[in-house]
């Protein structure tokens, strides 16, 4: 099991070709206590604004939990469940170092406005569960302002681009959807660039 | 047009971020795929449960749903709080001959063996979420479309899931809500 730093070091290496979203961030503007916006105006009577934004996150705390146990039970069990003779999940129980099939993570994010991590806007919270090939299943939560907004979907922590996609929201994200892209920020070793996009 | 106005509108164009544009027709699709299990984990939370038994902050006597009179699980579950994990490959023909991707189905046991299963389409052009109750062992059902990235940006939707031969499953993916 890796450790929480490694933890925190591995989602820090979430990353790379962040120039568009460098870019973005850098023509939003860092407006005080809003994150990096733009905002298009409907076209249409029955057209949906659409929003782009950036934040920057800092991971700040984060808890693995080792279903290791849970995992050798389950293991018995799913003969008796006749599960279809399928084969033993890669990485699974493989004794290598990392996360396994059906561990869990838990990733606290303090957000900011700007690169320089100076102005709080807000905190995400990531609860991951991991599925096979040290690959897991996120439900981000992000508060930002007056509102939370809601994401889902696969992330891997091997320092790629992760892209989760917007289910919905609250207060002023209330029916929000879309998607968020997360990549390493330019020459930092955890702090993430989370690029909105929604409609 | 004059030129600082025509000098503005490129600055916009190219300030804006690459976002739908806003009232673009917001289309509907239906993706047909089949899916052949790959790999599955059962996770057995039985020692959780016990402990859950005996602090929570519910005043319920669940011992009398999950144990029997000698103190074991009755039957093998799946019993509340146990979790499966399903990866699927993906196949846009029941021949299996023409990949397309690959699924991921995350299920949490709640009670009568029923799971709330939230599950990822990963397709060529993008992202698909879908979520919903399957009951163990079931093979008809219907998922939600939550969302999704890319070419699915936005998308909703409904998933509807039936067997098909040779051990797959047919998945029918209605989306709406496309830009």
């Amino acid at each position: 099991m890796i450790s929480r730093r490694g933890l925190v070091a591995a989602l820090g290496a979430v990353a790379a070709g962040a120039a568009i979203v460098v870019a973005i961030a850098g023509c939003g503007g860092d407006k005080a206590r809003s994150p990096a916006a733009t905002r298009t105006a409907p076209a249409g009577a029955a057209a949906t604004p659409s929003r782009s934004f950036v934040v920057y996150g800092k991971p700040k705390q984060a808890q693995s939990v080792n279903h290791a146990d849970d995992r050798a039970r389950g293991d018995k069990l799913l003969k008796s469940f006749n599960a279809d003779g399928l084969p033993t999940p890669p990485s699974a129980n493989s004794g290598k170092k990392g996360e396994r099939a059906g561990d869990s993570a838990l990733i606290i994010f303090v957000l900011y406005a700007d690169r320089s991590l100076t102005r709080v806007v807000g905190s995400a919270t990531y609860s991951c569960t991991f599925n096979f090939d040290q690959e897991a299943v996120c439900d981000g939560q992000f508060q930002i302002g007056a509102g939370t907004i809601i994401a889902l979907g696969p992330a891997k922590f091997d320092g790629g681009e992760n892209v989760l996609a917007v289910t919905g929201g609250t207060g002023q994200y209330a029916g929000a959807h879309g998607q968020v892209t997360s990549t390493r920020a330019t020459g930092s070793k955890n702090t993430q660039v989370f690029r909105f996009e929604l409609v | 047009m004059s030129r600082p106005l025509l000098a503005t509108m490129v600055v916009l164009a190219v300030a804006l971020p690459a976002i739908p544009a806003s009232g673009a027709s917001r289309g509907s699709q239906s993706i047909r795929v089949y899916a052949v299990p790959a790999t599955v984990q059962f996770m057995n939370h039985a020692d959780d449960r016990l402990r859950g038994m005996s602090t929570n902050p519910f005043k319920l006597k669940a011992e009398t749903v999950i144990l029997g009179k000698n103190g074991k699980e009755k039957g093998n579950g799946p019993f509340p709080g146990d979790d499966i994990l399903y990866g699927f490959k993906l196949f846009a023909d029941a021949n299996r001959s023409q990949p397309a991707g690959a699924a991921m189905f995350t299920c949490y046991y709640e009670f009568v063996k029923r799971a709330t299963c939230d599950s990822y389409f990963d397709l060529a052009k993008g992202l698909l979420l879908a979520s919903g109750q399957v009951r163990f062992g079931g093979t008809h059902f219907t998922l939600g479309v939550t969302g999704g990235t890319n070419a699915y940006f936005g998308a909703l939707g409904q998933v509807d899931s039936a067997p098909a031969a040779r051990n797959a499953q047919r998945f029918d993916l209605h989306l709406t809500g496309l830009r």
